[in-house]
């Protein structure tokens, strides 16, 4: 009897010690266990890659040297759903495809007709493989296009410029029409703003001397008589511990899963916060200025190389399941490093319609990096709108400044850095000197939103953002000043 | 005396070089360096906004501000009505169109107010200048005639200054040579004074709408909608001297000819 129970005590003390070993383990090493599953984790696929490609800006010609500049982001959506499934239609079933002049292509704009540009350049091939899964033929799978012009009158015809290579094509679609002048005269309706060319408005032709660019087709608005507010703005995390755990929920818990037990809070000397998972292997760190950064380790098992559409689609799914969507979402760059098998993808969004300036180059609100099949980096500053807001010292603008105002207000600079950037000496110091040269080398003109801060609230106010030849300016549209220039 | 003479012939010299030099005064822009962007042609309808866009090659602007005024030719004199008994001419003769076509050479060395103009009591002196220059006319006519009508006769352009030929001439066709030469003589006089009759009888039909002074290379200005009717652009230095000038018409959209169909749909 008595060695029964000796012998059941002893049962009894061994199961004991094991599972106190096992439940430690299982304790101490929890986060870990969980971790590894994580790691194995197959990263969300985005569905609905098509809503991040389209084109920013959208011009329309009336004819004569009238035109117009669509910022309204219902008429946009409008246009792209009426022209996109020609373009895609017109890759796959093309009845010839030639190469034309740039004269041709700027005259085809003169007349009643939508250009359209995209913000990224994507190849033929990329920008169809998003949409569909056919392939497409060599002649035009390695365009790489950045506009798209369908002009009225020619309702088989889209005209394609590839800016990457400098080259201007017509194709021709074997069957299917477009109503472009439908469209226009449906943009007509709402209230427009008159722009004009800039070859047209600086009368270029005549202005310039040699062979400097005088047909310069960029928009340039004619008419200011309209006032964009600025507009309050706050951060998606606030930092104040009464909100920041709330705000940050979201976000924490589609990286970490909702065991937060192994989620470490830490405080930046920056003031940043960091919420470090396990051992670093997944971090995110939220900062004072609304940045908010999310780190994964690689894991080089189970990994291999993506085509773009497969980390396209995996960038996206992530940025989907991270907080906050703003309205607008759309690609604004990406880039490929062959050697780290990295690409990094920008995103901007729309705020009141507008996007937002970049503040130097590749600095856009959200970027993706995705090395092989894994996103390793988020990085993602957006705002919410929170009212309307204009400054006080911008209170007595009657009126924006107009393009014009803001490069003879800062000649000096720009004349200065266009010297620099083109490595001419010119000792004069005649400002005017390259007034003309400098108007037909701008690029592109964009209306964006820039932030500013005074003291506790944070605000953004509508700045021109203007690219002459390779550099940025961005002008204050409501004082002229000059506020940031780099190159991109 | 010879000294005094002299004296004076060099004051003389002086003081006229020294008006014509200001007559061809240099203008601190060129013509040629103020380009018209806006409006591009002629004939505007009366259904769109006017925009004017001028761009100008020349950095003297700056400094030396030019001024652009735009005015309306009107159909009919401001001041009729306000005529009295003085007026020598019909009123159905009192048109814009009367003026016809004024010398450019003139039109260039002349100063154009950018004010409102200011008319004598009881427009006296716009009376004489309206009666004086229809009788100018009328009288240019008439001579124009009367030499027409010697000259077929006996063509004397054709020895006009040939001395050998003159002196063949009968007593009775000298007469009449002598005639018409005088004619040709008395002309000559009238039309300098008819000319500057010309150009202060056309300035009162421009009724003055806006005047704006360009100190930038690119220069914009929206104008608006404007009524029918014949309009000029002006570009004036800084005292005021005509630099350039531009005429249009605004025309109902009907009047003018429509493109029905820009590009054949047939090649596309």
């Amino acid at each position: 009897m008595n060695v029964v129970k000796e012998r059941m005590k002893t049962v009894l003390l061994i199961t004991l010690v094991l599972s106190s070993l096992f439940l430690t383990q299982v304790n101490l090493f929890d986060g870990l266990l969980i971790s590894e599953g994580v790691t194995e984790e197959i990263e969300v696929h985005s569905t609905k890659l098509s809503m991040y490609i389209n084109p920013q800006s959208y011009f329309v010609s009336f004819g004569g040297l009238s035109y117009t500049k669509v910022y309204d982001l219902k008429m946009q959506d409008n246009l792209w759903s009426e022209i996109r499934p020609f373009i895609l239609s017109s890759f796959l079933n093309y009845e010839s495809i030639e190469e034309i002049d740039r004269e041709d292509y700027i005259k085809a704009f003169s007349d009643r007709s939508l250009l359209v540009r995209m913000p990224v350049d994507l190849s033929v091939s990329q920008f169809y493989s998003i949409f569909s899964d056919k392939v497409l033929s060599d002649g035009v799978a390695d365009i790489t296009p950045r506009e798209f012009l369908l002009r009225e009158g020619n309702v088989r015809s889209l005209y394609v410029f590839d800016a990457l290579s400098s080259k201007y094509y017509l194709m021709k679609h074997k069957t299917m029409q477009h109503d472009v002048g439908a469209l226009i005269d449906a943009v007509r309706n709402i209230e427009i703003v008159d722009y004009r060319k800039l070859s047209d408005r600086f009368s270029l032709s005549s202005t310039l001397e040699g062979e400097d660019d005088k047909l310069n087709y960029e928009l340039i608005p004619y008419q200011y008589d309209f006032i964009v507010s600025g507009i309050k703005v706050q951060n998606e995390v606030r930092m104040d511990d009464t909100y920041f755990n709330q705000d940050v929920s979201s976000i924490s818990g589609a990286v970490f899963g909702n065991r937060l037990d192994f989620v470490k809070k830490l405080k930046d000397v920056n003031d940043s916060i960091v919420l470090m998972y396990g051992y670093g292997d997944k971090s995110l760190t939220v900062s004072r200025t609304g940045n908010i950064a999310y780190r994964q380790k690689f894991n080089p098992q189970n990994s291999k190389s993506l085509t773009f559409k497969e980390a396209f689609s995996i960038a996206a799914g992530k940025l989907e399941n991270f907080g906050l969507m703003p309205e607008g979402i759309y690609l604004s760059n990406y880039e490929y490093d062959q050697s780290s098998k990295t690409y990094t993808f920008n995103f901007n969004y729309k705020l009141n319609s507008l996007s937002i300036a970049e503040l130097d180059q590749s600095l856009d609100p959200i970027k993706i990096k995705v090395k092989e099949n894994q996103v390793i980096a988020v990085d993602k500053n957006i705002k919410s709108f929170a009212g309307e807001y204009t400054p006080e010292k911008f209170m007595n603008s009657g009126r924006m400044f107009t393009i014009d105002e803001c490069i003879t207000n800062n000649i000096v600079e720009i004349n200065v850095y266009y010297l620099q950037d083109n490595g001419i000496q010119d000792s004069t110091l005649e400002k005017y000197k390259y007034y003309y040269k400098i108007v037909s080398e701008i690029k592109s003109i964009d209306l964006k939103y820039f932030e500013e801060s005074d003291g506790n609230d944070s605000y953004m106010i509508p700045v021109w953002e203007v690219k002459i030849s390779n550099r940025v300016y961005l002008f204050n549209a409501y004082d002229g000043k000059l506020i940031k220039t780099y190159i991109k | 005396m010879l000294r005094k003479s002299v004296g004076l012939l060099l004051a003389m010299i002086i003081i006229i070089s020294g008006q014509m030099g200001f007559a061809v005064s240099n203008h601190p822009v060129d013509s040629s360096q103020i380009i018209i962007a806006e409006p591009t042609s002629e004939r505007i309808t009366n259904d769109k906004q006017i925009f004017v866009t001028v761009n100008i090659t020349n950095v003297m602007v700056i400094d030396h501000p030019i001024t652009m005024s735009l005015v309306r030719i009107e159909n009919r004199l401001p001041f009729a009505d306000a005529l009295g008994e003085d007026l020598n001419v019909s009123f159905m003769k009192l048109s814009s169109n009367a003026a016809g076509d004024i010398d450019r050479s003139l039109l260039y060395n002349t100063t154009y107010s950018t004010t409102a103009p200011e008319y004598s009591e009881g427009y006296v002196k716009e009376t004489q200048v309206i009666n004086r220059f229809f009788e100018l006319k009328d009288l240019i006519l008439a001579h124009n005639y009367e030499i027409a009508t010697i000259n077929k006769k006996y063509r004397f352009d054709l020895i006009v200054g040939n001395t050998v030929e003159i002196a063949k001439l009968t007593p009775e066709v000298d007469d009449l040579f002598k005639q018409w030469t005088k004619l040709k003589a008395n002309i000559a006089e009238y039309k300098k004074e008819y000319v500057q009759l010309q150009l202060q009888y056309s300035k009162y039909f421009e009724n003055q709408i806006m005047v704006d002074k360009i100190s930038n290379l690119s220069f914009y200005k929206i104008i608006g909608k404007l009524p029918n009717g014949t309009y000029k652009i002006r570009f004036l230095d800084d005292v005021s001297q005509l630099i350039k000038e531009f005429t249009f018409e605004v025309v109902d959209k009907e009047n003018t000819i429509q493109l029905i169909d820009p590009m054949a749909t047939k090649a596309n």
